[in-house]
């Protein structure tokens, strides 16, 4: 596990980000960096396209809600190769397809999740991310998913 | 899984008339098997029996705006509320610490999720507020007379929790 990846963190509650925290560094993908935010707009001055590896952001949050904050990343240039995860309770199928297709996330994961569930969704992510860097030439998300 | 002792229907009914039909068995359902899912085993439903007398409780209160309108208010009293908040963190939370509110807020908010999905498999569609906290000391829930609502109580390897559904005005 030599890769550093700078991770975004957003969520209203301080519990759930430390919970989000805690199990990324449990699922030895990477060496994280944490930066934390507490809803979608402080998430948006935040983020940063050439210093955030990937975003984890939750659904219900006051002010910007996770998806419009997805939206708002998305609609920035330069931004397709950085995931974004969404981590939510939502589990309706119409809401879900609402954070993948119209938003634009890479990858949701309901709560509440296990270091396990954690690891393979982003291991499936990372290599996902991979297979679109490949046209670019980068190994980067590969070494991450194991390739 | 098989985890109930009483069937759902055995809910307390409380103030005008009965809690919408239809609306009880997934939110037990979705109690006992969201809960599940971090506390390793399952809660046992008990029915509507629950000690009623002041405690020192934490409620988190979520509201359901759709088909029906309800609110739904989660009860934990402090030693069950120190004890699942560890189970569901990963780490110790004092029962009257900021985190508390965080907690609860959260597990109300997953129990929303997983309930909402439950309804709208069954054609009912809701949406979800915000969560919302209470905590305090000698706490005593008074339910109105002029909402129907319903008492479904549990009780896990924690301790005893609760849950209230109150309809809303719409109802």
């Amino acid at each position: 596990m030599a890769e550093q990846l700078r991770a975004l963190v957003i969520d209203d509650s301080r519990v759930m980000r430390n919970m989000v925290m805690e199990s990324l560094k449990r699922t030895n993908l990477a060496e994280f960096e944490f930066l934390e935010a507490t809803d979608g707009a402080d998430g948006l001055t935040k983020f940063d396209p050439e210093a955030t590896d990937i975003v984890f952001v939750d659904w219900n949050m006051p002010n910007m809600n996770g998806i419009d904050f997805v939206k708002s990343v998305r609609s920035q240039k330069k931004t397709d190769h950085i995931p974004i995860i969404m981590i939510t309770s939502e589990k309706t199928p119409d809401k879900l397809r609402e954070a993948l297709d119209h938003a634009g996330a890479s990858a949701f994961i309901t709560k509440p999740f296990t270091v396990d569930v954690l690891q393979r969704k982003l291991s499936e992510v990372f290599q996902s991310m991979e297979e679109k860097k490949n046209k670019k030439g980068s190994g980067f998300f590969s070494r991450l998913a194991g390739g | 899984m098989s985890v109930e002792t009483k069937p759902a229907d055995d809910a307390a009914p409380g103030g005008a008339g009965e809690f919408p039909h239809g609306i009880i068995e997934p939110v037990r359902d979705s109690v006992v098997e969201t809960m599940a899912m971090f506390l390793g085993d399952s809660p046992e439903y008990q029915g509507a029996d629950r000690d009623r007398s002041p405690l020192d409780a934490v409620v988190g209160i979520l509201p359901f705006v759709g088909d029906p309108d309800f609110s739904l208010h989660l009860g934990i009293p402090r030693d069950t509320a120190v004890s699942l908040a560890l189970h569901f963190a990963g780490f110790e939370i004092e029962f009257d610490s900021a985190d508390m509110g965080d907690v609860v807020g959260e597990l109300a908010n997953v129990l929303a999720g997983d309930i909402r999905a439950r309804l709208d498999e069954i054609g009912r569609a809701v949406h979800l507020g915000l969560p919302s906290v209470v905590r305090g000391h000698e706490v005593e829930v008074i339910r109105s007379d002029q909402q129907a609502s319903a008492t479904l109580a549990f009780k896990c390897s924690d301790g005893e929790f609760w849950l209230d559904l109150v309809s809303g005005p719409g109802e």
